[in-house]
């Protein structure tokens, strides 16, 4: 349970939560003029067309009310975070929903010689189906560090995680100058940065995610997407 | 861009998703291995074993903590 003393809890917020979870006709009209057209909107801009984002609309609307969805709200975020994140994740779920629907005449000539029943049904075990935008987060950051100059990504780790001081690194460097060390920092984030996008741009072209809203969804929106989606 | 602000948010969420990347201590390295890490932590590393260490250290980011704790406790 979060407590008001948290420097991050949002105390507003998730009594808002709290509020439509119990069914609040007050809450949910004021859900419908704020927190919607924020979702839409974000839906948009990730490629989605507007009859996409209405679906996908629909979908986040179900999770929230059929499955209390929003009981995973912790008040660690903005709740508006929390649910472009949700939305994020139904929009990357509908896109793969989407590929696999496979039309009938490519199914009868497959030409692999196997059942095309078996293949659907192989298709979709095959396919992540809870959390598809944490995974494919994951993946991305993953591949990302993995390119990363491995001193640049040390000194990140270090500094950053490990809280070494500048200073000491600069003299485990060779003595080289502070400016060395925030530059090989910056690099290495802005790599990583770019990596990431350009991983999520090959892997999923249609969901046109930004570094913000990447940040957002690891960050505010984190449980909303780690979780199971159902 | 707040490389400090953005690597915390990411780490974080890697510790939830990968925790065998950026996860909790899984304990010393090797004896050879740490070896190496308090030689690096005391200065004692040329630019040959930076660079080996480094790439040492991102297949194996459980044992930068060690490195961490060994610089902090020098500089301390």
């Amino acid at each position: 349970m979060p407590t008001d003393e948290s420097p991050a809890f949002h105390a507003a917020d998730f009594e808002f939560a709290q509020d439509l979870l119990e069914g609040d006709k007050a809450a949910w009209r004021r859900f419908d003029t704020e927190m919607k057209p924020a979702i839409l909107s974000r839906l948009l801009a990730q490629g989605a067309s507007p009859a996409d984002a209405g679906e996908v609309l629909g979908i986040v609307m179900e999770k929230l009310w059929a499955h209390q969805k929003l009981a995973a709200y912790s008040g660690g975020g903005p709740l508006a975070g929390f649910l472009r994140a949700m939305a994020s994740n139904a929009w990357l779920e509908l896109l793969r929903k989407h590929r696999r629907m496979v039309p009938a005449t490519s199914l009868a000539d497959d030409g692999d010689g196997s059942d095309p029943i078996e293949r659907l049904a192989r298709d979709e075990a095959a396919a992540p189906q809870e959390t598809p935008l944490a995974q494919l987060l994951r993946d991305a950051l993953l591949h990302a560090m993995s390119r990363v100059d491995a001193e640049a990504l040390l000194v990140l780790r270090l500094s950053l995680l490990q809280e070494v001081k500048q200073r000491d690194l600069c003299l485990l460097w060779g003595g080289c100058h502070e400016g060395t060390i925030s530059r090989k920092k910056q690099e290495a984030m802005e790599q990583i940065r770019d990596e990431t996008l350009a991983y999520l741009a090959r892997r999923e072209p249609t969901l046109q995610i930004t570094w913000q809203d990447l940040l957002e969804a690891c960050g505010e929106g984190a449980d909303a997407i780690l979780g199971p989606s159902q | 861009m707040n490389a400090e602000h953005d690597l915390s948010i990411l780490a974080s969420f890697l510790r939830r998703m990968a925790p065998e990347v950026e996860g909790h201590d899984m304990g010393d390295p090797p004896g050879d291995i740490r070896a190496r890490l308090d030689a690096f932590a005391a200065g004692r590393a040329g630019a040959g074993e930076r660079a080996a260490l480094a790439a040492l250290l991102k297949e194996h980011p459980e044992w930068i903590r060690h490195l961490g704790r060994a610089i902090r406790a020098r500089a301390a």
